[in-house]
């Protein structure tokens, strides 16, 4: 019969046209398993379906890796200003321009006795901010570490270097070389560069009393990539996890992130962590 | 809470994302300083609210959130135009017409795209889409936090996500052709040859 013909093209089209807007969801792993039986049926015979979601993949991907852009340190002080304008209520809630702001530090650094700090009666906010960066709160989960690309590269290599000689070779300007956290009672031993989820990144290896402790400066992207890094870290400032006998910390730093990889009960407490 | 607190406790939360927020902002318009108001105005009314603030909520969906409307209500104060949105479907004939739309020439096109031009191009999306297709893609925001930030269900954020990067997919392949054809050469052709024949 000619008709069952028709209605199954037609019904061939409709799906066609419908399943366009599961694509997406196919390739971000969002679509149910009913869903995706569909999609995966259609698929199969249909060329410009998949050349699509081949198009989509590689978009998302190429995206995910664009950097972020970063505010002026100057442009963060004016935030800190209006926001401490704001806290002590002595200003009303109103926004001033940011160029506004930038004149009023600009007469600020003129005039060292005027000050916006000294007319809203209060440096609470800047105190605040100082002691919300040393502040930190982990909060040790038990395991699934090894999920989180990040984190697997670190410590596989952690438990590799166990058993290696440190290396010298990038620490040929020894004073020169900082890790981003210290904290009292420890000794830079080595510095050298590797690579964490496939992006750049420096290893500090810290003596910590009687333990090794390895610092990750990792790119900002891969350090922000995990859903539960970035939730732990907005609701504690830090991600903190033991995975077998080895502790992890992550935490977020200016311009990049910072994982603390060391023994059991061997990273530092939060308030021993300088900047 | 004390105020100092209050204050501790706001700026360990929101200060991580300061940054991020300003991404968000820098590509949704071409003035650095109209961003950088975006990002203060969003925190003032984030220090208001933050009482209001549900503590199932992360931090960041939620100043996302707020950010989004900063900007749509300073849209609205500059009473834009609505774009029509156009869709493009997987079988556009201009699209399946170019050599760079093949997944292993597409693929190389993109590598070779600096992120400025990738920036310009979603900047260019309509507004629905672009808002989409930044939060999924480059912030790396899952489907529901998505929904969350722009009061729309789950499913309109999946179809506007498969709309958004066909048309990102369309108008880069669009304008590598316009490109090649300034430069009267064509790197998709050359990809596509290499590829045939084994070497790329």
């Amino acid at each position: 019969m000619d008709i069952p013909f028709d209605i199954n093209t037609q019904n061939r089209i409709e799906l066609h046209e419908t399943l366009q807007d599961l694509l997406a969801g196919y390739v971000d792993y969002e679509l149910d398993n009913e869903q995706i039986m569909f999609v995966e049926a259609h698929l199969i015979g249909c060329e410009a379906c998949r050349n699509d979601l081949s198009r989509q993949k590689a978009l998302s991907q190429r995206l995910e890796s664009i950097p972020t852009s970063r505010m002026s340190a100057a442009v963060h002080q004016n935030l800190d200003k209006a926001l401490e304008a704001v806290a002590y209520e002595k200003v009303p809630l109103v926004k001033l321009p940011v160029w506004l702001l930038s004149l009023i530090a600009f007469v600020e650094s003129r005039m060292p006795h005027f000050s916006l700090a000294s007319i809203i009666g209060a440096s609470g906010w800047g105190v605040a901010l100082l002691l919300s960066v040393i502040i930190i709160e982990p909060h040790f989960n038990l395991s699934n570490a090894r999920q989180i690309p990040m984190i697997q590269d670190a410590v596989a290599e952690y438990y590799e270097m166990e058993g290696r000689a440190l290396p010298v070779s990038g620490m040929k300007n020894k004073a020169a070389i900082k890790p981003p956290l210290n904290w009292p009672n420890t000794q830079l031993l080595s510095s050298w560069a590797t690579k964490i989820a496939g992006a750049p990144a420096q290893v500090f290896a810290l003596r910590s009393g009687h333990n090794i402790i390895f610092q990750y400066q990792i790119n900002e992207a891969v350090f922000f990539r995990n859903p539960v890094v970035r939730k732990a870290i907005s609701k504690n400032g830090s991600y903190a996890l033991r995975d077998n006998k080895t502790d992890i910390l992550a935490i977020p730093f200016t311009d990049s992130g910072i994982l603390v990889v060391g023994a059991t009960d061997s990273l530092p407490k939060p308030e021993q962590i300088v900047f | 809470m004390t105020c100092i607190d209050k204050q501790k406790r706001f700026s360990q939360l929101t200060h991580p994302w300061r940054d991020r927020l300003y991404g968000v902002a820098l590509r949704q318009t071409i003035t650095r300083q109209l961003a950088e108001d975006w990002v203060q105005e969003t925190l003032l009314r984030a220090w208001k609210d933050f009482s209001q603030l549900d503590e199932g909520i992360a931090i960041y969906a939620w100043l996302l959130k707020i950010l989004d409307h900063v900007i749509a209500d300073d849209r609205r104060k500059e009473k834009r135009r609505h774009q029509l949105a156009p869709v493009i479907a997987v079988d556009d004939l201009d699209l399946l017409s170019h050599p760079c739309s093949a997944p292993g020439p597409f693929e190389n096109m993109l590598r070779q795209q600096q992120s400025e031009q990738l920036t310009e191009s979603i900047e260019n999306l309509p507004e629905e889409f672009r808002r989409v297709v930044m939060l999924r893609d480059i912030e790396g925001l899952s489907y529901n936090e998505v929904a969350y930030i722009l009061d729309i269900a789950t499913g309109t954020v999946m179809s506007r996500l498969s709309r958004g990067r066909r048309i990102l997919a369309s108008t880069l392949i669009k304008s590598q052709s316009k490109l090649q054809n300034t430069l009267g050469s064509n790197t998709c052709m050359k990809t596509n040859q290499k590829n045939d024949s084994g070497v790329g």
